[in-house]
């Protein structure tokens, strides 16, 4: 028995099969709200109002769309949680092509059992939990990245720009004072910009629990 | 030869160098610093009227407005038509999107990565 809260929707048409996974549900987590949409419309109509679930169940054959088209409708709408798919053997290749869509698992209903529900279930949530960790860490990776490409070389390529301009030999005598202490404050800018970046790498650490 | 260079560019340094490398080459030259798109914008209009053939050279990163904006005002106006207007891009930044952004504006001759050397200002004077 997991002692984790969690919360489910379950979006089947089908009374019998419903009442069968929820009670699964209740018999693999300890403390569980299973919520129901009975269609596909009611589930996009509801998007916004419902609580915030942590995963959808969904059945591939629901009174107003199925199969194909009820995974590319349910992966269009952008649900911020992972889908796992209930369906029979007549489905089975279309269920195993869904997980190259996006899918998180499918579960053969007939076959399902709450052990094998909640292995699923528990899965699908620390993937999707690693897949956002690596969503936000390559964004600040990208964003480190653009910043190596603008801000560190504004002062470096002011630095080497001066340098082409001191290798020329044409600037007046008394110059050469001012353009030395425009190299050094230059690199000073550069090297806080250096030190920034570092620390930000070192703030990209996966968290392991959450 | 009587050009006119803009230099629109929020760094005062490179204003400076660029100013300094290219008088190097040519004494005639004109310069007109902007310290940013706006007012390097305001600048060009001022400046339409005049005959005199002018390079500009634009930032892509400037506060209160960055270069990609002075590009757009420039191609939804007459002057991206001046037959003796030559726009180049320097910038500090070596990001590829950038360069590739900039090919979509027709009105940029070429894409300089700061700095400058002198083959690529006397490149730059003698109309790229």
């Amino acid at each position: 028995m997991d002692n984790r809260y969690r919360s489910i929707l379950v979006i089947e048409d089908n009374d019998g099969d419903f009442v069968l996974i929820e009670d699964y549900l209740i018999e693999a987590f300890k403390t569980i709200q299973i919520n129901r949409h009975h269609t596909f419309g009611d589930y996009i109509k509801n998007q916004k109002s419902d609580i915030k679930h942590d995963l959808i169940l969904l059945d591939l054959h629901l009174p107003d769309s199925s199969g194909s088209e009820l995974i590319h409708k349910i992966l269009e709408s952008n649900p911020p949680v992972p889908v796992i798919i209930l369906t029979g053997y007549a489905d089975l290749s279309l269920a195993k092509d869904s997980l190259k869509l996006g899918i998180d698992d499918f579960l053969i209903k007939d076959e399902t059992t709450p052990g094998m529900l909640h292995k699923s279930i528990e899965f699908a949530l620390s993937r999707s939990l690693y897949i956002k960790q690596i969503q936000t860490q390559n964004e600040k990776l990208k964003n480190i990245a653009w910043t190596q490409s603008h801000v560190v070389r504004a002062p470096l390529s002011r630095i080497m720009g001066i340098v082409n301009f001191i290798e020329s030999d044409e600037q007046q005598p008394d110059e050469l004072s001012f353009w030395l202490k425009q190299l050094k404050s230059s690199a000073n800018e550069m090297d806080a910009i250096v030190k920034k970046i570092t620390s930000e790498a070192q703030a990209i650490q996966l968290k392991k629990d959450e | 030869m009587n050009k006119t260079i803009f230099i629109i560019d929020d760094d005062p340094l490179l204003r400076l160098l660029v100013e300094r490398m290219m008088t190097v080459v040519d004494k005639s030259l004109t310069f007109i610093p902007c310290e940013n798109g706006k007012t390097g914008l305001d600048r060009l209009n001022e400046y339409l009227g005049s005959s005199t053939s002018c390079i500009v050279l634009l930032d892509l990163n400037m506060p209160v407005l960055d270069g990609w904006a002075v590009l757009n005002e420039i191609q939804a106006t007459p002057m991206s038509s001046r037959q003796n207007m030559t726009i180049y891009i320097l910038s500090s930044s070596t990001d590829i999107s950038d360069l590739e952004k900039a090919r979509e504006y027709e009105c940029v001759k070429k894409f300089y990565h700061k700095p400058l050397n002198r083959d690529d200002i006397v490149q730059i004077l003698n109309g790229g």
